[in-house]
């Protein structure tokens, strides 16, 4: 009797829904195995039997690709690259707009609702619309094709979205903390550093996080301001050209993009908590 | 009471601002205005006018037009000036197009036509005269009456309809599909987990899985051996070359884009299913509705601002789709992948095309328009 229930209706649904969830999940991770396995396997291997034979058989396994990768093929200047162009902007961001976001949420000013609204529109706007004249701009200043040009150009585009993540995070900050302190005679850089920011660290958490998956990912940005030269290309854009110049083979392609992927999963894995609550702030009144 | 409070929300009647209140904005406002509100104008601008062609060619031909509608004789490139007649009124008439004195040109009749053309050329180039006149049609007409941008927006729509679709609808049932699980959590992490990546990074793996070599790209495998199974081990299959393929090259494309993007659908849908209040549900299940029931009638309408906001999120991400086309098929084959963003690029910084570029990027702007005020409005219910 015991037995027959194993088989009943209920459960065969169960069964059905778990099956068809691991299947989607399976499916999903197919083509980031592939490419990954295939980066330890030599040119050879790669070309003459597919990525699936080296689940039955990895004797091939080995590292040269990632060695040539690095040693031979610009991918090791490209990534210091990425990490000068992401650090500055990453921090660039996350200051002004916690700055810009504090007075919106806690001082009543003038004009901050018709403030908050553009900052909302302005999201919205793709960046197609600004590169021309930024370009020209940038190298009246003399800055095309350095880093301090992206490093300025990311934070201008990244602020419409950080000041309004983080207002909306400062807006949960208990008042009264603010208020005590106000009492005490506190000024406000005092309150800025030592209240707000304190508290509010889950929320530039996940800023600092979506900035750098924005920053590290880009390539339209890299492309435009700092130009085709190798010496200050980030990874996205040395990889673009790379698959672009059909020279390389997919055991160098492969190899390159898990570098470029190293730092923004592990980041992406540790901190996803951050990362989940940062995009569904605006979307799911909690 | 301490004068620092007036200035505090809640409440609070206030009087006068300090005006060192707006240095806090200052920073990040003043950038936002030089990256992007001023160069938006600019670009706006740009588009709305006309570059004077100041080409030798092209001024010679304007010459040789003008001294044969004024002075009735057609010369040739080497004709001698003061062969052709009145050549006067017609070197005046080019100069005061272009805004320059035709004295200070220093054009005489003993200048062939040719050699007229150069000075005029030379002499707008050094900067005194006008550069560009307003045209607020032509440069539009120019760009959309143009074969390659006309695929470009074909193939922009084609997106905007699969890759919104395919990510909304998708993350949804996903969402609520995972929910079922007790392994929900790591499901929703895997199919997430190419947010993470540069559309550069997907770009690569996917034109792996689509490799026209069965021994190396997945879908060529699959199929072949599908191929094999339906007619038989020793029919010849022929490999599918679906990333240099027009027919086929856009679909791949949107492929690898949905599947980068549908694990953000799912999140927010969770997140929002989730909310959805435990005893409404509870009361719908005693008054005997079933599971589907619940999904649509009950689920679906308290998750609407999560649907609005995932679909403008949706499509005004490709509206600017660029990274992915750019660095797998780079518009080709032939042009044939290319998007608004992607032949803008190509305008700007490799045709040299300003105008034009600026024309496409304006169309993009206005197509963001009406989401941006669907988000405004979303921005304030949500205060």
């Amino acid at each position: 009797m015991k037995i027959k229930s194993y088989f009943n209706f209920k459960n065969y649904k169960i069964l059905f829904l778990n099956l068809t969830v691991a299947a989607i999940a399976i499916l999903w991770f197919i083509p980031t195995l592939a490419l990954l396995i295939s980066s330890f396997r030599n040119q050879n291997e790669i070309y003459s039997s597919g990525w699936w034979n080296f689940l039955i058989d990895s004797r091939s396994f080995t590292f040269d690709n990632y060695k040539s990768v690095i040693l031979h093929k610009g991918i090791g200047t490209a990534f210091v690259n990425s990490l000068i162009i992401t650090g500055p902007a990453v921090l660039l961001t996350v200051l002004l707009s916690a700055m810009a976001a504090f007075p919106l949420a806690f001082l009543k000013i003038n004009g901050s609702r018709i403030i908050i609204l553009t900052i909302v529109a302005l999201q919205a706007v793709p960046i197609q619309i600004t590169l021309i004249p930024v370009l020209k701009m940038l190298n009246s200043l003399g800055l095309g094709g350095s880093f301090p040009a992206v490093w300025l150009a990311h934070t201008a585009y990244g602020i419409p979205f950080s000041v309004y993540l983080l207002r909306n995070f400062f807006i949960s900050v208990p008042f009264s903390l603010i208020e005590a302190a106000m009492i005490d005679g506190a000024n406000r850089a005092h309150i800025f550093f030592k209240i707000v920011l304190p508290l509010s660290l889950p929320a530039i958490a996940s800023l600092a996080i979506f900035q750098f998956l924005w920053v590290w990912n880009d390539l339209l940005v890299a492309l435009a301001y700092l130009g085709g030269s190798e010496n200050v290309a980030p990874l996205t854009v040395k990889m673009a050209s790379m698959k672009g110049s059909l020279e390389s083979g997919w055991h160098i392609m492969a190899a390159s993009a898990f570098i470029s992927m190293v730092l923004p999963l592990a980041i992406f894995l540790f901190f996803q908590r951050y990362f989940i609550s940062g995009i569904t702030a605006g979307a799911v009144k909690q | 009471m301490n004068k620092n409070i007036k200035h505090l929300q809640k409440g609070h009647d206030v009087k006068k601002i300090e005006p060192r209140t707006y240095l806090w904005l200052l920073p990040a406002f003043a950038l936002i205005f030089f990256f992007i509100i001023l160069p938006s104008v600019e670009t706006v601008f740009i588009s709305l006018h006309k570059k004077q062609n100041t080409s030798v060619k092209s001024l010679k031909d304007a010459i040789i037009k003008a001294i044969e509608r004024t002075g009735g004789v057609k010369p040739s490139g080497r004709s001698r000036l003061d062969k052709c007649g009145q050549y006067g009124p017609a070197i005046e008439e080019i100069c005061s197009g272009l805004q320059l004195d035709p004295a200070a040109a220093g054009i005489s009749g003993e200048n062939t036509v040719q050699e007229a053309a150069e000075i005029i050329a030379a002499a707008a180039e050094s900067g005194d005269g006008k550069k560009s006149a307003f045209a607020p049609v032509e440069n539009y007409r120019e760009t959309f009456s143009d074969p390659q941008t006309v695929v470009a927006l074909k193939n922009n729509l084609l997106w905007i309809v699969l890759f919104t679709f395919a990510t909304v609808a998708g993350g949804l049932v996903l969402a609520a599909l995972f929910e079922t699980v007790r392994w929900s959590a790591a499901a929703r992490t895997l199919v997430f987990m190419p947010m993470a990546l540069s559309f550069v990074a997907a770009g690569i793996i996917w034109a792996f899985i689509f490799d026209h070599n069965p021994a190396v790209g997945t879908v060529n495998a699959l199929m072949k051996s599908a191929h094999a199974i339906i007619y038989g081990a020793g029919a010849a299959y022929e490999a599918k070359a679906f990333l240099a393929d027009p027919q086929t090259v856009n679909y791949a494309l949107i492929i690898a884009g949905i599947w980068m993007w549908t694990g953000f659908c799912v999140v927010i849908f969770t997140a929002a299913l989730r909310a959805v209040p435990r005893e409404i549900i509870e009361a719908a299940v005693i008054d005997g509705a079933n599971p589907l029931q619940i999904f649509f009638h009950i689920k679906m309408p308290s998750i609407r601002p999560a649907l609005m906001l995932v679909s403008t999120t949706m499509l005004i991400n490709v509206l600017k789709i660029f990274d992915i086309v750019y660095s797998v098929t780079g518009g080709g084959p032939f042009g044939s992948s290319e998007v608004l963003a992607t032949r803008m690029y190509r305008s700007a910084f490799i045709e040299g095309s300003y105008e034009q570029a600026s024309a496409i990027a304006v169309v993009l702007l206005l197509a963001t328009v009406p989401l941006a005020i669907i988000n405004c409005r979303g921005g304030i219910t949500a205060e």
